[in-house]
């Protein structure tokens, strides 16, 4: 057996510290609670497995699995079905609007969601001129929306998939007359496989950690039509059920778990996959502009809420409660923008406080241990 | 060389300068006194005023923390002005206001409470939050021994949600303390519309009761009037109404099923006496049979309510294209689309804000039929971990005052809670309107606190039995279902679901 270095040893303490405080203790903590109910003074008392009971009883959580399973499966197969054609026409015509399209991933989820609810709002919003149905109170949207902040992420991940594809068996594949999409399935695709797993699994878990979209969204829908187990549990908490949402947090924690471990696996995959490649698929490249019109489709769909929330921002407030909506502000106000850089100046400071303490904590933190894990060649 | 490379040396040259010209427009913006905040929604800053300029009453030290939900245009800007008096007042406290959203205010203050940190040292909240807040909050009946609060200034019924009761309606703590009074629903209307003498003349002699808000005591007369405005097309909706599923629909139907609940002794509502008017809330809902707690909305008088509810929110969106909740409440009338809407009397200032609102100047108020309107107060409660409960309890005191009330009612709108604070409103024009609401304030009792007790101890009242109540309501809306079967529905799946504390 290899011996460990002390030194190494001594790299990993602080991960391994915050593993016990930040994970192990609150998943224990969390667990001791799911045996409690609290009583109407705010006293727990020991219940054994009651909550845990009435998982049999609850007549939302067989709606709530369903919303969770929906949600953490569509959210990663639209991302990669849309994913892969967006990066074959990047690759095609260059990564300079990589920039425009990654914009979406950088959005706080919240107003990510926020976003779309005001674009979608059947009387101010963009919505008004296309459909008179509500569409906040679709699950759909909640898919949509997830799919617009994750899509970027996973494009990124299957294009550098691709970029990364040696010249050498680009060239072989010319030589041979295999192009376009025919190249795509029999070269491309079951080369980049290990991104494709990995972006999969990813944006499963954006799936299953669904929150914002929901919380938004609910006013519209109703109560329990948009849960996913996350937003149950959070809604469980704080309306004074503890012991029960502690229960609902378990049973997301072994999903979250089994979905930890597929993760893992998948960044250690090394296999391709080889894919049927009929003969009616063309081997001829499709040309420039069609990629260009691909990119400009996806463009629109990345920029439009953006560009609806910066609109809706510098309308005056007589203005935004004008319908039908303008499309484009008839007078420009910065009222909005002077009072987020006064009023709004400490949430901002915050928000950079927050950020840079969160990015220097896990780099401290998971540097020594990366460091020690590359070494054993462990984890 | 890849042509995906790190961020060039122009990028984080770009962002620098990007950060720092926030930086500095921020700061320029905030040494001359900050922007005029143009939307009611939006969180205002967390401020500490300094520099008071009287001091009348030395003695009192130490600092406070405030937290208080945005939203409500006259709350915030009261509390600042409090603190600001205060402040001046005793030189050697300093307070600090912190805005939260509404949504955020439960999570904010309970994992304070919870986790017994002593900020903040003061919360305010709305009824529908008081029974998940109460628990955590200090019991302030030693300030009402003391003297330090006065009870007999506060309406009972307004008082009510601070209780916590016990199983037999016993006392066992109060949670805090209103100060602002909130009614709702109350109907709010374009008076220019019934200042048309050819409406009026035209509506008086087709149907023969007064064409005036203020005199439609009936559901019947309500619809009937807002049937006849929308004929006339006189705006593009004759009445705006709460069906929004995450509370108001539920808000609107008890305030309904309350006028119909008086008077059916199959809910065991007490009618109206002389001992007054039952205090409107959930706790109708249930009765207590043989020692078992029973839901009473199956009763003639919910069905009743859910067909009225029903014929009420006819005249707006479907609530498949909009639910009407309080946001669209309070942002929707200012549209000039609605001749008429049910509101909570703490809209009136955004109503009547020239800068946002088409309807300004031209808002009447009235209550709504039937003696449906009731009151969801605002109350301040102090955290048990607080450093000086004592002064955060002295700090509550001096808002109530009727110096402060008065002066928050001209400067803000603002609408106290107590008697003499709202006598003190009734006088000043911005709010003058309370006159009428005092009398039907007055007029409210609580009948019966083991009664009250009983929804309390439904543990699951708001997360399971609420939803049912709101998704099934909302299926006969539209028009999966009937008015009998839905409610028979809600009131088995109550019986199914409810789960009692000891």
């Amino acid at each position: 057996m290899r011996k460990i270095n002390k030194y190494i040893f001594l790299l990993s303490i602080p991960a391994v510290a915050y593993l016990f405080a930040f994970t192990i203790y609150p998943i224990i903590s969390n667990f001791i609670l799911s045996l409690y109910t609290q009583d109407v003074l705010g006293k727990l008392h020991y219940s054994g497995l009651s909550n845990y009971l009435w998982f049999q009883k609850d007549p939302y959580l067989l709606r709530i699995t369903s919303n969770t399973l929906l949600y953490m499966i569509t959210t990663p197969v639209f991302d990669i079905i849309l994913a892969i054609p967006l990066a074959v026409s990047l690759k095609r015509i260059g990564s300079k609007w990589l920039f425009l399209i990654m914009l979406p991933a950088f959005i706080p989820p919240v107003t990510a969601a926020s976003m779309w609810y005001l674009m979608i709002n059947p009387f101010f919003g963009l919505a008004y001129y296309i459909t008179k149905h509500n569409l906040a109170s679709s699950i759909w949207t909640v898919v949509l929306v997830n799919v617009w902040r994750s899509l970027p992420m996973a494009t990124l991940i299957i294009y550098s998939g691709m970029a990364s594809i040696p010249k050498e068996i680009e060239a072989a594949a010319s030589v041979d007359g295999i192009r376009g999409a025919k190249k795509l399935l029999m070269i491309d695709l079951p080369l980049i496989v290990p991104q494709i797993l990995a972006a999969f699994v990813l944006m499963t878990i954006t799936g299953l950690f669904t929150f914002d979209p929901i919380y938004i969204g609910t006013s519209q829908a109703g109560p329990r039509i948009l849960d996913n187990l996350a937003y149950y549990a959070f809604d469980q908490f704080y309306s004074g059920v503890p012991g029960y949402a502690a229960a609902i947090i378990v049973l997301m924690s072994v999903l979250s778990t089994a979905l930890s471990v597929v993760y893992i696996r998948s960044l250690g995959t090394r296999k391709s996959l080889k894919l049927p490649a009929p003969s009616f698929i063309p081997s001829s490249d499709l040309p420039l502009w069609v990629h260009k019109v691909i990119m400009a489709i996806y463009l629109v769909f990345f920029i439009v809420p953006m560009y609806w929330v910066i609109a809706v921002s510098l309308k005056t407030p007589i203005e935004l409660i004008s319908i039908p909506p303008t499309l484009i502000p008839k007078s420009i106000s910065s009222a909005n923008y002077e009072f987020m850089l006064s009023s709004g100046l400490p949430y901002l400071v915050t928000s950079l406080g927050v950020a840079t303490i969160n990015t220097v904590t896990t780099l401290v933190l998971s540097a020594p241990i990366a460091y020690t894990m590359a070494l054993h060649r462990t984890g | 060389m890849s042509r995906t490379r790190g961020i060039s040396t122009t990028a984080i040259i770009g962002i620098v300068v990007v950060i720092l010209i926030i930086a500095i427009a921020g700061a320029y913006l905030a040494t001359r006194g900050g922007a005029p905040a143009t939307t009611t929604t939006s969180p205002s800053t967390t401020t500490t005023t300094t520099s008071p300029t009287t001091t009348t009453a030395p003695g009192l030290s130490g600092s406070l923390t405030v937290l208080v939900p945005s939203g409500d245009p006259t709350l915030l800007p009261f509390i600042q002005m409090v603190a600001n008096d205060f402040m001046a007042k005793n030189p050697k406290v300093s307070i600090q206001v912190q805005p939260v959203p509404y949504a955020q205010l439960v999570t904010t203050a309970l994992t304070s409470l919870r986790n017994q940190n002593p900020s903040p040292d003061l919360i305010i909240y709305y009824p529908s939050q008081a029974s998940t807040l109460g628990p955590y909050l200090l019991d302030v009946r030693p300030y009402f021994t003391k003297g330090v609060f006065n009870l007999s200034d506060i309406p009972p019924s307004t008082l009510l949600p601070t209780y916590l009761l016990d199983s037999q309606g016993g006392i066992v703590k109060v949670a805090g303390v209103p100060f602002q009074q909130v009614f709702g629903y109350v109907l709010v209307y374009q008076k220019s519309i019934f200042q048309n003498q050819t409406l009026k003349s035209e509506f008086e002699s087709k149907y023969g009761f007064p064409f005036d808000p203020t005199k439609f005591d009936t559901w019947d007369k309500l619809i009937t009037a807002a049937q006849f405005l929308q004929s006339k097309g006189v705006t593009k909706y004759a009445l705006l109404f709460p069906d929004g599923l995450t509370q108001s629909i539920f808000n609107g139907y008890v305030a309904i099923f309350f006028t119909y609940a008086l008077n059916d002794t199959c809910t065991g509502v007490p009618s109206a006496s002389a001992q007054g008017l039952p205090v409107q809330g959930y706790w109708a809902f249930f009765k207590q049979v043989n020692g078992t707690i029973v839901p009473t909305i199956n009763c003639t008088s919910g069905i009743q309510a859910l067909e009225t509810h029903k014929a009420l929110i006819q005249f707006e969106p479907p609530i498949d294209q909009q639910a009407m909740e309080y946001d669209q409440l309070r942002d929707l009338f200012l549209t000039g689309d609605y001749a008429m809407g049910a509101a909570w009397t703490s809209f009136l200032p955004i109503y009547n804000n020239a800068s946002m609102s088409k309807v300004a100047g031209n808002v009447g108020i009235a209550p709504l039929p039937s003696v449906a309107t009731g009151q969801a107060p605002t109350f301040i409660g102090i955290n048990p971990s607080s450093k000086d409960p004592d002064l955060a309890a002295k700090f509550i005191a001096f808002m109530m005052t009727p110096d402060e009330y008065k002066k928050g009612a001209e400067l803000y709108g603002f609408l106290p809670a107590t008697y003499s604070g709202m006598a003190v409103a009734a006088d000043v024009n911005n709010t003058a309107w309370v006159a009428n609401f005092i009398p039907l304030l007055k007029q409210m009792s609580i009948p019966d606190l083991k009664r009250m007790a009983l929804v309390n101890y439904i543990t699951n009242f708001f997360t399971d039995l609420r939803p049912v109540f709101i998704n099934t309501a909302a299926d006969y809306f539209r028009g999966k279902i009937s008015a009998q079967d839905a409610m028979n529905y809600i009131a088995a799946q109550w019986v199914k679901l409810m789960k009692v504390s000891s």
